[in-house]
């Protein structure tokens, strides 16, 4: 089959519908498990066992007589839960396939507006309502109220062409973080090309990030020893250590014998002189003073 | 031979397998704690820096062109300042990097410079009657810590929340009912809590600044998710190396 076969396949009638409205018992309806789709939001549930369905449902009617969900399964779930007995419908003739036609159109065509969900919300917050209230009225989620909200930071004219679509939702949350004065190059970038992208908004987030590390006081963060500097060798032996050995090897001189490499304590007062050449020898110490020493 | 940290459970918890972990590690002849503190802290202003809670920022000085880890410490994990600094003490730092970062850009110059939500204590009036800790860092600016004119880096271990009241005091010590036990996976340590009724203000600001001593890459024998880790941390112009979890 090719493509113009396919665009030629008549899902949807040529002529609209013939819808009429009417209450419909969900009992007539298909079980839920017979339904494709996620379980209702709480919210979508509370707000329909508050209010009762506000929007009607799109139902066909098969050449049998069973009732088949075209558009708002979800509505349907949530009026169960709800515990109504009938909802809204619209009601046309029609079968499964062309109850997923029309799924597929009417999700198609549906898409947030969320400039206009902040005014309304706002309107609402004007009234007294709280963000809870909205919540449990309206249905909407309390994290997308929350989202809405943040939407307050943007510039009038960003905001304007986030209502416009000329701004995409995600690129919009992302500029109402930016401050008054980036929010206003982007408002100007706006009028020279129509639009606003993620582009734009990360050029500006991070020229705003370069400001603000270039700020900082870097001398005082890198003040503190370095990696290197944290590993030095071992500390210089001490005073008392270094008097020794310098003693030892104006000693050992005369003998011609290397400088020394290393003393180590061996207890009782016997300390292991290691020289240079891979010598060693032991020397007893005795009240500070070496009192002999021992070739080893 | 570079400098490690020791491997144990840490207030975020163990290291996870094909983990990539920043350390500045322990040495015998290293430097006490003290040194790698901002005292006083840098205040910072996260969002313009791109800085959350949420991952590792990397600024650039714009001086010296060196790369520099901003790491946002959790309050989840370390309520306190001073319970990531006591961790460190007593283990090193060890802090894990997102296999996102540009590992590229960090080399021995690099630093992780760590910011707290409560680092900055904007205003230290509410502990002017009772401090008693010293300067960390004996700054003479700070001999009168809550007078001094800049905030004291010793007010993160008189304001500590959390932790069990110690009753008894050292011998020869007066008593003060201030003082708690706080209890990290891996240690305990003394500090004060805040006085009754202060609600200080604080803000985000850097209060340590690390070198970084190596990578470390925590092995996955059966993922084998260490591999393209490794890889990552590779580019590093760092000591890396693989170890078990």
């Amino acid at each position: 089959m090719d493509r113009l076969e396919m665009e030629q396949i008549p899902l949807l009638p040529e002529t609209p519908l013939e819808f009429s409205s009417r209450d419909v018992p969900l009992a007539s309806l298909p079980a839920d498990a017979a339904m494709l789709g996620a379980a209702p939001d709480p919210a979508l549930v509370a707000s329909i066992r508050r209010h009762g369905v506000l929007q009607p449902v799109l139902l066909l009617r098969t050449v049998g007589g069973a009732l088949v969900v075209a558009e708002g399964r979800r509505r349907v779930k949530a009026a169960r839960l709800a515990g109504l007995d009938v909802i809204p419908a619209r009601v046309a003739d029609g079968d499964d396939d062309l109850a997923a036609a029309f799924a597929l159109v009417a999700h198609g065509t549906r898409h947030d507006n969320p400039a206009a969900e902040l005014d309304a919300i706002e309107r609402l917050l004007a009234l007294g309502a709280t963000e809870s209230v909205i919540a449990g009225v309206t249905g909407l989620r309390p994290q997308t109220i929350r989202q809405r909200l943040r939407l307050r930071q943007l510039d009038g004219e960003l905001r304007e062409a986030l209502r416009l679509g000329r701004m995409a939702m995600g690129v919009a949350e992302q500029a109402a973080k930016l401050p008054e004065s980036a929010q206003r190059r982007l408002a100007v970038r706006l009028d020279e090309t129509g639009k606003v992208t993620a582009a734009d908004v990360a050029a500006e987030r991070q020229a705003r990030a370069q400001e603000a590390s270039a700020a900082l006081p870097f001398f005082l963060l890198t003040a503190s020893p370095t990696a290197d500097e944290v590993e030095t060798p071992p500390p210089q032996r001490s005073d008392v250590v270094f008097r020794f050995t310098s003693w030892l090897e104006t000693a050992l001189q005369p003998a011609e014998r290397s400088p020394v490499r290393d003393v180590v304590a061996l207890g009782g007062g016997t300390l292991l002189v290691q020289l240079d050449d891979g010598a060693a020898c032991t020397i007893q110490v005795s009240a500070g003073v070496p009192a002999y020493a021992e070739v080893a | 031979m570079t400098s490690t940290a020791i491997p144990v459970e840490r207030g975020c918890g163990r290291r996870k397998r094909g983990g990539i972990y920043g350390e500045c590690g322990l040495s015998r002849w290293g430097r006490p704690l003290e040194d790698f503190l901002m005292d006083p802290p840098v205040l910072v202003d996260p969002p313009a820096l791109g800085v959350s809670p949420i991952g590792v920022t990397l600024i650039e000085d714009p001086a010296t062109g060196s790369t520099h880890i901003v790491d946002w410490v959790g309050e989840e994990h370390y309520p306190n300042v001073c319970d990531l600094l006591e961790e460190t003490r007593r283990f090193g730092l060890s802090r894990r990097l997102p296999r996102t970062l540009d590992f590229g850009r960090l080399d021995a110059h690099s630093r992780i410079l760590l910011v707290h939500r409560r680092a900055g204590v904007v205003d230290v009036a509410p502990y002017a009657d009772d401090w008693r800790r010293p300067c960390p860092k004996a700054l003479a600016e700070h001999a009168d810590p809550p007078r001094a004119p800049s905030v004291c880096a010793g007010v993160w271990w008189e304001d500590v929340v959390g932790g069990d009241p110690v009753e008894e005091a050292p011998a020869g010590s007066p008593a003060d009912p201030r003082r708690v036990r706080r209890s990290m996976p891996s240690l305990r340590y003394l500090a004060r809590r805040g006085p009754d009724g202060a609600t200080p203000t604080y803000a985000p600001a850097i209060f340590a600044s690390f070198p970084i001593s190596r990578l470390v890459v925590i092995r996955d024998p059966e993922g084998g998710t260490h591999e393209p880790a490794l890889d990552r941390a590779g580019q590093a112009s760092l000591p890396v190396d693989i170890e078990d979890a």
